[in-house]
């Protein structure tokens, strides 16, 4: 990309790659993978793909896992980056990790070995002794044409039996987000800024921005880091209710405490949001931004009734989505600040997810009260998410005999039809989720 | 695994190259640069088919950062010829294959989305991808045909002027009467309707070329993402006109899987190699993902009917296939050889049927070009006769284990109707072992037990044979091809004992660097680690003809057998000359030359040393030195062959498949290092699995490709796929030095079959086409339900 005078943290600064100081250069628009070679050389990481499907591009960066085209580099001023060529230098309690990846025909040409260590490193690091499934689960954002995952797999098992021996596993403390210097550390900062660049796109964990960090002959999109804005990070149970900040990545959502006995099925839907490098960067805000039709959050939020927070209002989550469906071709003027969630109700998030990684192509969520109220949100079935009229009535016809068409008619939203599904096979599907809801009809 | 100790034939040796690439060291040609490199970016035509009224580049040329925009008519005007398809086929009437000119950027007209309209020279890439925006090409958008099923229709677009109905070629093979008297006789007939999907090989190193001139020597030097750099430079020198030979180098570094895609002399690598003299300056050019989608060689894409002519106890009597094949809207290095001579000469399978007769169509279509990818034509064959088969033990209530066995072929040489001659093999064997592997025989207890589940589950067989080893030469040559396909080697020992082995195979992930220091160690007698590989750079290495069709086993392998045994005959003698005994009474054992029955001998490291100080023996009769070299021409092809069985449950509530288990067993006759192999046949399955449950290459009716990214073109992913229990049956090879047969495409072409002969079996219909997603199963699950309902 070309420079711009818009870019995020347009300073310049530094960036330590491989335990080596190199300087960054203002107003640099480049992704970090678009970077690195130019700036350092050839290093491990390698462009293998359109943009976040692959992984062979991965580094870790502040002691977390990304896809390094990911990222754009000028927000990187003062951060530390590693790529596999460094773990070989220095693997310390990775060793057996290491040597067990270098075990023979684990790989065969070996362009995509930065994807699998380093996605081994973070589950190992989350889960030191990892099932063949959840070894397979890691895996799913990335690709590799020549192995059939299999030798990988095994390998992986290998290291997690024999670093689970080792006296520690390489449990270090969690990464502290880090931020460049110039980026706002307040909401009303952040507003300020935005103020002066209207269009500007909020940068977090950018990872739905991976399509505009791509250069084209268009104008570059202006960015504006906020990560370092310590209240959009946030989740705490306030009475009755759970405040999720925008900011926190899908990984935090899914192991905090408090939600996980609050409201256990929205940690489960955020633990299986994109894959592992998605969910340690990937943030809330973010989803709710780019995933607004398919994705697991705007159901749950609906069917909840939770409130979103923007600098300066409070919109019902049905609201907010609906207003997002209007306006998805703009990135949105408002800063997110987080949800707020009642957490009285019984939930139940079910999605249905063929593709790996991918969102769900239909995921329903059911929200019962004490009172025995029920709400019934659906995404990815129509062309925007929406909460079920009557939801008792809808449950019972979907376990009865009901025929679809029938049922469709009660629905009263036209199914989507596209490449990926017809709308006949979407009903099918939003049947059999809504038939798995724990609720019993009224 | 110790390094420095001899490792015997057989052995799971540590692959020499992984250290190379954990360590982050693999070189890929995008991580080299030259001093001093611009780089290219290629504007491509937006349109299927459209007529280039005019190119204006002067805006373009006028933008920061840019050396320059060249087209079509620059390169004509330098004299360069087109690209190039190195195998004539001619159709039934003698008349030879209607090849339209292919020219590495377009002159007059752009043929299918991505076509290459210019090339734009920068100082960065994202500078020449602005300047792109800025050339201005004046269109005059024709009627395209994307669709092969439409392409040979009467008053239709014409791609090219040469081929009428957009027909290359109308060919066939085998006994058209002969087959026309067995249907006659057939009890019953058995007939399918197929099609084969178009896949994108998408290799994970996408292609990259750098192209450097040196006006000094006035020589090329080309890096490039190449499967085999002696053919592209012959065809870039030969036919393309760079420049001769001797003063172009082709240098295929590390290469990120190939699967065929990197055979083939694209545009791309041949504009990069040309430029740099044009400017002055080394050029790159690194393909994105995207322009991969579009561009690089896709396989496949066959609809064909097959009709099947068995007698009344279920044996075949004939089998009469006709196929059309997409060849995209150019003809691609190698591209017209795949869906005949690759794939008709395949159509016996593992059975013995009396009468064959196939007739294919080739033709253009506003696509992109279509060529070999892993299997090239025999996993079409493969899938064609393992569906048609079991479709056929469907009809006659057979079961399709015993359909098979009792038309396997069981001895042993076996002519087939169609060319091949199959020379060992025991189908009978690995049908066994795949069945008691798979623990057949309890299927209906877990079907039933599944049933109660609510999961259908299935279990398909497929058992599958290949021809490798590629090829006799002369045999081809008849048959067509412009080159020969034998391999080079030669084995350089140094004065110290050291080996250096120059092999013309390339490796691209297949580990050659470890199988082929492993057969020179174990004959040798010395520490793998003291042998090198040496391949991929056409100034370091004979000609060769590189590496597919898993013939770097077979044919390459051969090759330096055949020097090795150069080798120690030369040795033998110095060896009689410096022990003063007479060269007969030379053994050669563990790495030591000694006078049968005596304890005197020599290490071979003490041989290669008298081979260079050359004080003990007469030079007269023996030249000084230990290098040998050969070339190796096979007398046949080998044919790997061997049975998976798959067995799935599929969800009918939503049409999810999952792979609960998956045998191959496989005879690849003698194999030099297993884990290389079980790695081969992993990745083979994992293709083969994607061709069947998810990959499609799709273009709508205006030519624009659908499935142009990842978010479209679905590739299998770990969760995608089963544990695979592998097993191996073994017979040798009887035409090459160490029985080798070749494992390289065998999952690909055997997986397709049996996960469709396997839903087909779950679901109780044959009608389940490739990619069967699970919104088509879901399909089909639903109109069961309604069909048992109805009965
Ligand atoms: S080893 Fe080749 S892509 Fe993974």
């Amino acid at each position: 990309m070309q420079a711009t005078a818009t870019s995020p943290a347009g300073a310049g600064g530094t960036l330590r790659v491989n335990g080596r100081d190199v300087a960054l250069l203002p107003d640099d628009d480049r992704t970090l993978l678009e970077w690195l070679p130019e700036a350092v050389g050839p290093v491990s990481a390698r462009s293998a793909c359109d943009g976040a499907h692959c992984g062979s591009c991965a580094v870790v960066l502040d002691g977390t896992p990304v896809k390094s085209c990911t990222v754009p580099v000028a927000s990187l001023d003062g951060a530390e980056m590693r790529t596999l060529d460094a773990y070989q230098q220095e693997a310390g309690a990775l060793a057996p990790l290491m040597e067990a990846l270098a075990g023979p025909s684990v790989f065969q040409c070996g362009y995509c070995r930065s994807a699998f260590f380093f996605a081994a490193k973070a589950l190992l690091e989350e889960t030191p002794e990892p099932g063949r499934d959840d070894i397979q689960a890691a895996f799913a954002g990335l690709l590799c044409r020549c192995t059939g995952y299999q030798a990988i797999v095994s390998a992986v098992e290998g290291a997690a039996r024999a670093m689970a021996q080792a006296a520690h596993a390489p449990h270090g403390a969690k990464p502290v987000p880090r931020v460049s210097a110039h980026a706002p550390r307040t909401v009303a900062a952040a507003c300020a800024a935005a103020q002066a660049r209207p269009g500007a796109y909020w940068l977090a964990g950018g990872q739905h921005l991976v399509p505009l960090l791509q250069h084209s002959a268009q104008a570059e999109p202006s960015l504006l880091e906020i990560a370092g804005i310590a209240e959009l990070g946030r989740i705490e149970v306030v009475g009755d209710r759970l405040f999720v900040g925008a900011g926190c990545t899908h990984g935090q959502i899914a192991a905090s405490e408090p939600v996980r006995s609050a409201l256990p099925d929205l940690a489960g839907l955020a633990g299986k949001v994109g894959d592992i490098y998605v969910r340690a960067r990937g943030t809330l805000g973010g989803a709710m931004v780019s995933a607004w039709r398919n994705g697991s959050y705007p159901s749950f939020l609906m069917a909840t009734d939770a409130d979103v927070l923007a600098a300066g209002r409070r919109t019902f989550a049905l609201d907010w989505f609906a207003e997002r469906a209007e306006n998805r071709d703009r990135p949105p003027a408002e800063l997110i600040l987080g949800v707020e969630i009642p957490t009285h109700w019984q939930v139940s998030h079910q999605a249905f997810r063929p593709r790996p990684a991918r969102p769900a192509l239909v995921s329903v969520t059911g929200a019962r009260d004490v009172a025995g109220d029920l709400r019934i949100a659906v995404a990815g079935y129509g062309a925007r998410p929406f909460l079920v009229r009557d939801a008792d009535t809808l449950l019972a016809a979907a376990r009865g005999s009901l025929p679809d068409v029938e049922l469709a008619a009660m629905l009263d939203v036209l199914p989507l039809d596209d490449g990926e599904a017809s709308g006949a096979y979407r009903l099918a599907i939003l049947r059999q989720l809504l038939q798995r809801l724990p609720f019993h009809g009224a | 695994m110790n390094a420095s100790v001899v490792t015997p034939i057989g052995a799971p040796v540590r692959r020499k190259e992984d250290h190379r690439f954990i360590t982050g060291k693999g070189r890929y040609t995008d991580d080299l640069s030259r001093p001093g490199q611009a780089h290219a970016y290629f504007l491509r035509s937006p349109y299927a088919h459209a007529r280039i009224r005019a190119i204006d580049t002067s805006a373009a040329i006028d933008m920061p950062g840019v050396v320059a925009v060249l087209t079509g008519k620059d390169l004509a005007q330098d004299g360069l010829g087109g690209l190039i398809c190195g195998w004539m086929i001619h159709s039934k009437d003698g008349s030879p294959m209607n090849a339209g000119a292919h020219p590495a950027l377009a002159l007059d007209t752009v043929r299918y989305v991505g076509d290459h309209v210019a090339v734009i020279i920068a100082e960065t890439l994202n500078a020449a991808k602005d300047a792109a925006a800025a050339v201005v090409v004046d269109y005059e958008i024709l009627p395209a045909v994307a669709d092969l099923a439409q392409a040979q229709a009467e008053g239709g677009p014409v791609i090219h002027d040469v081929a009428p109905r957009n027909t290359v070629f109308e060919w066939e093979l085998g006994d058209k009467a002969g087959t026309e008297a067995a249907f006659a006789r057939a009890a019953h007939v058995t007939a399918i309707d197929i099609v084969n999907n178009r896949l994108a090989p998408n290799p994970m190193e996408p292609r990259a070329a750098i192209g450097d001139y040196d006006a000094g020597d006035d020589a090329f030097t080309l890096w490039t993402t190449s499967q085999n750099p002696h053919v592209a430079r012959l065809v870039l020198s030969a036919f393309v006109g760079l420049a001769p030979e001797n003063k172009l180098r082709v240098i295929a570094p590390d290469v990120g899987g190939g699967f065929g895609s990197k055979i083939f002399i694209y545009a791309e690598e041949t504009v990069c190699a040309w430029a740099s003299k044009r400017v002055g300056r080394p050029v790159k050019w690194t393909c994105e993902r995207g322009e991969a989608f579009l561009c690089d060689a896709h396989g496949r894409d066959h609809i064909t009917r097959g009709e099947l002519a068995l007698d009344g106890e279920g044996r075949i009597l004939g089998f009469r296939v006709k196929t059309t094949a997409n060849m995209g809207a150019y003809l691609s290095t190698f591209s017209s050889c795949v869906p005949t001579y690759l794939y008709a000469t395949l159509l016996s399978g593992q059975y013995a049927i009396p009468a064959i007769y196939c007739e294919v169509d080739a033709v253009y279509t506003n696509t992109a070009p279509v060529d070999a990818y892993r299997g090239a034509g025999r996993p079409e064959a493969t899938f064609l006769v393992e569906r048609i088969i079991d479709k056929a033990a469907r009809e006659l209530g057979m079961d399709p284990a015993e359909m098979r066995r009792r038309n396997f072929v069981t001895a042993f040489p076996h002519q087939t109707p169609v060319i091949m001659c199959y020379d060992a093999g025991d189908y009978g064997a690995s049908l066994d072992k795949a069945l008691a592997l798979a623990d057949y025989t309890g299927f209906p207890a877990r079907k039933a037990e599944a049933e109660r589940r609510g999961r259908l589950r299935g279990i398909g067989l497929s058992a599958y044979i290949e021809a490798c080893g590629i090829a006799p030469s002369a045999a081809v040559g008849s048959l067509g091809a412009g080159v020969g396909l034998w391999e080079s080697a030669e084995v350089r020992v140094n004065p110290t004992g050291n080996v250096e082995v120059l092999t013309g195979s390339h490796s691209h992930g297949q580990g050659h660097e470890t199988t082929f220091a492993q057969l020179v160690s174990a004959r040798l007698g010395i520490p793998i680690d003291q042998v090198s590989v040496v391949h991929g750079d056409t100034d370091k290495v004979q000609f060769g003809m590189g590496t597919y069709g898993s013939r770097s086993g077979a044919v390459g392998m051969s090759a330096i057998v055949k020097a090795l045994d150069k080798v120690e005959a030369k040795a033998k003698k110095i060896a009689a000359h410096v022990l003063e005994a007479s060269e007969g009474d030379i053994e050669f054992k563990d790495g030591r030359f000694t006078v049968a029955g005596t304890d005197r001998g020599l290490a071979f490291a003490e041989v290669a040393l008298n081979a260079y100080v050359a004080h003990k023996f007469p030079t007269s009769e023996i030249e000084p030195g230990l290098k040998e070299g050969a070339f190796y021409d096979p007398s046949n092809f080998t044919f790997p062959a061997g049975c998976h069985v798959c067995e799935l449950e599929v969800d009918p509530e939503t049409g999810v498949t999952q792979i609960v288990n998956w045998v191959a067993v496989d005879d690849f006759g003698t194999v030099i290092n297993p884990m290389i192999v079980e790695g081969q046949v992993h990745g083979g399955i994992a293709q083969g699995v994607g061709q069947a449950l998810m990959e499609r290459v799709a273009y709508d009716n205006d030519g624009q490709l659908v499935t142009g990214s990842y978010m479209d073109y679905q590739m299998p992913r770990a969760e995608d796929l089963p544990s695979f229990t592998l097993g191996l049956t073994e017979t040798r090879c009887p035409s090459n030095p160490l029985g080798m047969k070749g494992c390289g495409e065998a999952g690909a072409i055997a997986a397709p079959p049996a996960v469709i002969n396997a839903l087909t079996d779950a679901l109780g219909t044959q009608d389940i086409s490739m990619p069967a997603t699970p919104a088509k199963l879901w399909a089909v699950a639903q109109a069961r339900v309604t069909r048992r309902a109805a009965e």
